[in-house]
């Protein structure tokens, strides 16, 4: 097997995981929960379907972006939201308008754009992509173990140290697992928190869902019931109430939370972590970024959810004075020559963001590999001189700092 | 040749629209509609496409909050079927094909034709030949639309649907090779003419070929023209890349025939040892077990791909599936019911006489429980196994839906649960007799956990039939009737074949 030469950069040194005992932090792992829970969550806000970085935080002066994207696959300079051009090595950089509130987060000193990100695999699959990112590999052919990363930490956790993790150490804001849980029993996926979760049948419906796993527990099915409805049995008890009713969850932030993704994930997120059930890794999808056709229009709309999604939650995790640190990443960047649908294809690499309390925010990250044909993947796509893992170690290594 | 039944037989059955007042904009002007609430039949089952064209919105034709009802008929008539069908298994390889070729039909443009797409292309081949059903599905305007193929032109093709062709419809991701090769000339096999796998290159390439296969939906093609408004496939030659080109190590000459350069790649990809082998996976994994047998993937996918010309290919695997699965013990072939078959095989083990009511009982009640149909996010289709169909988000609706239909909260039908008992039976005895139907076996362990987790004494008298049909509900939240053995016996096959 011959892997196409990686771009060596000083952040993204390729062969770093060269296996498990590399991908688990172990200079970083907490010795218990508590530790753990001080750091707050550790958050993934995945983009699915491949986001077009080069739309979102654009390089409106390189002359090689400006013929390969006609005036509606990209915005005009005087309607991005910065006026100062953020650098990168020799390229300049401007937010697309709908990005507004990641301007402001940026001067705030509390994100930070890490350019030309992606997977060292050339793959331009959606699901081998993601596949690869949540299990935290660099190839599919041989994986270690049955863990997605998320759930890899916790159960490395477990086995370094006896005592099962308390509560809730792996939430998704979404109605489905992400594959970076694979593996892990102490799980919940739910897109919306918002009005508690009750059971079907009340109490005694709970009681009788318990009853029956425990007697039918040979059961394949039996185990994640139980596992299920104690957790969320578990979760409906930390939640706040009056007369047994859930109360509604308060942003302390001055932004709201959109109610579209990926914003009701994320305050899903906020009001488990103020609940304190022992968050360690939380996850939320934000989908529709394959944008082969239309892109204009639809990316528009998912950079505002976006942007306003992830102010909403800075704001109120620094007003509850909550630690946390937020990666935002997708699977693979897009072409840089749009297609005649006004649509981009499949390409290589992307933006990632980090966020946080911890984060060193206000800058740029990563090299920016230029957009000249020579210099692109394959001659066609932005080349990836980050690894997309070596983006979530460094974030981790902030997070547990 | 053989097809799965269709839904024709709802044409008559009545699914109530209801909706408010409201506008909408057409054009610069505001339109009202008023409010409605009416039993309508279900008389798009069986519409064609420039019937159901108009449901796209465009043209503006159609009110927006009715422009869901091909999907919403659909969707009603899949479960009144799922519970009337004497033959589940049938059933379950439509919804096995329905999610091969995943469509999102909350996008209007792919939704409005989903009665025609569920009868001509899944229902009328499911059965039938393999790459008969792909090129029913890549000159279908549902899939035209959804994987974008239907803008597509020559000079900078849109790539989508050539690439999920080979890694989802067809070849499979294991058979693809681009991490390993960067050249097509690399790629073992390709000097023979037979790749064993793709690569990008391919990708490229095969996007080309399907340049100019379009829908009629009223674009404007230069010179003034427009196509038509019906909703039919058309190959626009205009739009189409006539170059040569070069597929999987075979080379496509320049100016071919109209439609021949998509037809040719069709017909490489559905014959390749790839694609056979990507099908048996996903049919082994399906049918028999979350873990495939290795010795049963193989047999399959040999019997796909000896079986390829055939005009019952399809027929013949799942006959295969049938025979071969039988040694294995019905303990090792559990799968996990989807929330229509849980309904119906509840439904069925009650004897209740199943209505579909107004027809609430098929949007958020089973939309909530596990993946709707047709509507899967992204075009891999809905993960299979236990995992995934019993997600958190998902179980807690699951097993409401199972209670609202054991109490009749949807107008369902109602059931008598002390039929067949003495005058005066105890809930133990109640218990046994529905034990019986819905575990084929005694569960008395299930049923007495039960009655204590709600402080039923077993030997209390059961005369109260709202009581029990809760107790029964909720029997049916236990483990163990989440899953079953889905295919049927080499016997009981033979006897559905033949009456067919």
């Amino acid at each position: 097997m011959k892997r196409r030469e990686f771009l060596k950069t000083g952040v993204a040194a390729s062969g770093l995981f060269t296996g498990l005992s590399d991908w688990s932090f172990a200079q970083a792992n907490p010795t218990n929960l508590a530790t753990s829970n001080r750091n707050g969550p550790f958050i993934v806000v995945f983009l699915r379907g491949g986001a077009d970085g080069l739309a979102i935080l654009s390089p409106l002066e390189d002359p090689f972006f400006l013929a390969a994207r006609p005036p509606d696959m990209r915005f005009a300079m005087d309607k991005a939201a910065n006026t100062t051009p953020l650098l990168l090595d020799d390229a300049r950089f401007y937010w697309h308008p709908e990005a507004a509130p990641l301007n402001l987060l940026m001067n705030r000193q509390r994100l930070l754009a890490w350019q030309a990100v992606g997977i060292q695999d050339e793959t331009r699959s959606h699901f081998e992509a993601q596949e690869l990112i949540e299990r935290g590999a660099h190839s599919l052919q041989n994986l270690n173990d049955p863990f997605g990363w998320m759930a890899r930490q916790v159960y490395l956790n477990k086995a370094k140290f006896p005592t099962t993790p308390i509560g809730l150490p792996l939430f998704a804001g979404n109605n489905n697992m992400p594959n970076a849980m694979l593996g892990a029993d102490q799980v919940l996926a739910m897109r919306d928190l918002q009005n508690g979760v009750s059971f079907p049948g009340g109490p005694a419906g709970l009681k009788a869902l318990q009853a029956m796993g425990e007697a039918d527990g040979q059961h394949p099915a039996a185990k994640i019931i139980l596992n299920t409805f104690n957790t969320l049995d578990a979760v409906n008890t930390a939640l706040p109430k009056t007369d047994n009713k859930v109360l509604p969850y308060l942003s302390s932030g001055n932004t709201p939370y959109p109610d579209s993704d990926p914003g009701v994930g994320l305050r899903s997120i906020a009001r488990l972590t103020q609940a304190q059930v022992g968050l360690q890794y939380a996850w939320v999808d934000h989908s529709s970024w394959d944008t082969h056709e239309g892109q204009g229009w639809r990316i528009n709309y998912l950079i505002s959810q976006l942007s306003k999604a992830l102010l909403a939650f800075d704001e109120d995790m620094q007003a509850k004075n909550q630690p946390y640190t937020l990666v935002v990443m997708t699977e693979f960047g897009r072409r840089l020559i749009s297609n005649r649908s006004n649509g981009t294809d499949h390409g290589h690499g992307s933006l990632s963001l980090v966020m946080g309390s911890k984060v060193p925010g206000g800058k740029m990250m990563g090299r920016w590999p230029g957009l000249d044909t020579p210099k692109l993947d394959r001659g066609a796509d932005l080349a990836a001189s980050s690894d997309c893992l070596a983006v979530l170690k460094q974030a981790q290594s902030w997070h547990y700092s | 040749m053989r097809k799965s039944s269709p839904l024709l037989s709802y044409s008559d059955t009545v699914l109530r629209v209801r909706y408010g007042a409201g506008t909408y904009r057409n054009g610069t002007e505001e339109v009202a509609y008023p409010a409605l609430d009416e039993l309508r039949p279900m008389s798009l089952l069986g519409a064609d496409l420039p019937t159901l064209f108009p449901y796209t919105g465009n043209g503006n034709l159609i009110v927006p909050p009715e422009r869901s009802r091909p999907r919403l008929e659909v969707q009603a008539a899949t479960l009144i079927q799922t519970v009337e069908t004497k033959t589940p298994w049938e059933e379950e390889w439509v919804g096995f094909w329905r999610d091969h070729f995943s469509l999102y039909a909350h996008d209007g443009n792919v939704g409005a034709y989903l009665p025609h797409w569920d009868r001509e292309v899944i229902r009328a081949h499911c059965w039938g030949n393999f790459q008969e059903m792909l090129e029913a599905t890549a000159t279908h305007p549902s899939m035209l639309y959804y994987l974008d193929n239907r803008s597509s032109r020559a000079g900078s093709p849109n790539e989508n649907y050539a690439r999920e062709l080979f890694e989802l419809h067809t070849l499979g991701r294991d058979a693809y090779l681009n991490n390993l090769y960067a050249q097509w000339r690399s790629v073992p096999g390709a000097a023979q003419g037979k790749p064993k796998g793709y690569i990008d290159q391919d990708v490229y390439e095969a996007a080309r070929a399907f340049t100019g296969w379009a829908v009629e939906d009223g674009t404007g093609i230069g010179g003034g023209q427009s196509l038509p408004k019906t909703g039919r496939f058309t190959f626009v030659a205009a739009w189409h890349d006539n170059y040569q080109k070069r597929v999987l190590a075979s080379e496509f000459e320049p100016y071919a025939a109209a439609m021949a350069d998509g037809k040719k790649v069709l017909s490489q990809l559905a014959n390749h040892p790839a694609t056979a082998r990507h099908l048996a996976s996903k049919m082994v994994t399906r049918f028999v077990n979350d873990r495939p047998p290795p010795d049963l993937i193989n047999s399959t996918t040999q019997v796909f791909l000896d079986q390829r010309n055939s005009p019952q290919q399809l027929q013949l695997v799942f006959a295969h599936l049938v025979q071969s699965s039988s040694k294995i013990s019905v303990a090792q072939k559990q799968k996990t019911k989807r929330p229509m078959r849980l309904v119906a095989s509840f439904a069925n083990a009650v004897n209740l006489p199943f209505v579909l009511g107004d027809g609430s009982i098929s949007t958020w009640p089973l939309e909530t429980a596990g993946s709707a149909i047709y509507t899967w996010p992204r075009p891999d289709g809905p993960p299979d196994g236990l995992q995934w169909v019993l997600s958190a988000s998902y179980l807690r609706q699951r097993f409401s839906l199972i209670q609202s239909v054991a109490e009749n909260h949807f107008a369902t039908g109602e059931f008598n649960p002390l039929v067949g008992l003495n005058s005066k039976p105890t809930y133990e005895q109640m218990m046994s007799q529905w034990e019986m139907a819905l575990f084929q076996k005694p569960r008395p362990e299930i049923s007495n956990a039960l009655l204590l987790s709600q402080n039923t004494k077993p030997s209390d008298l059961a005369n109260d039939p709202r009581r029990a049909r809760r107790l029964i509900g909720l029997l049916a939240c236990s483990p163990s009737f989440q899953t079953e053995s889905i295919l049927p016996s080499p016997e009981q096959y033979k006897q559905t074949v033949s009456r067919a």
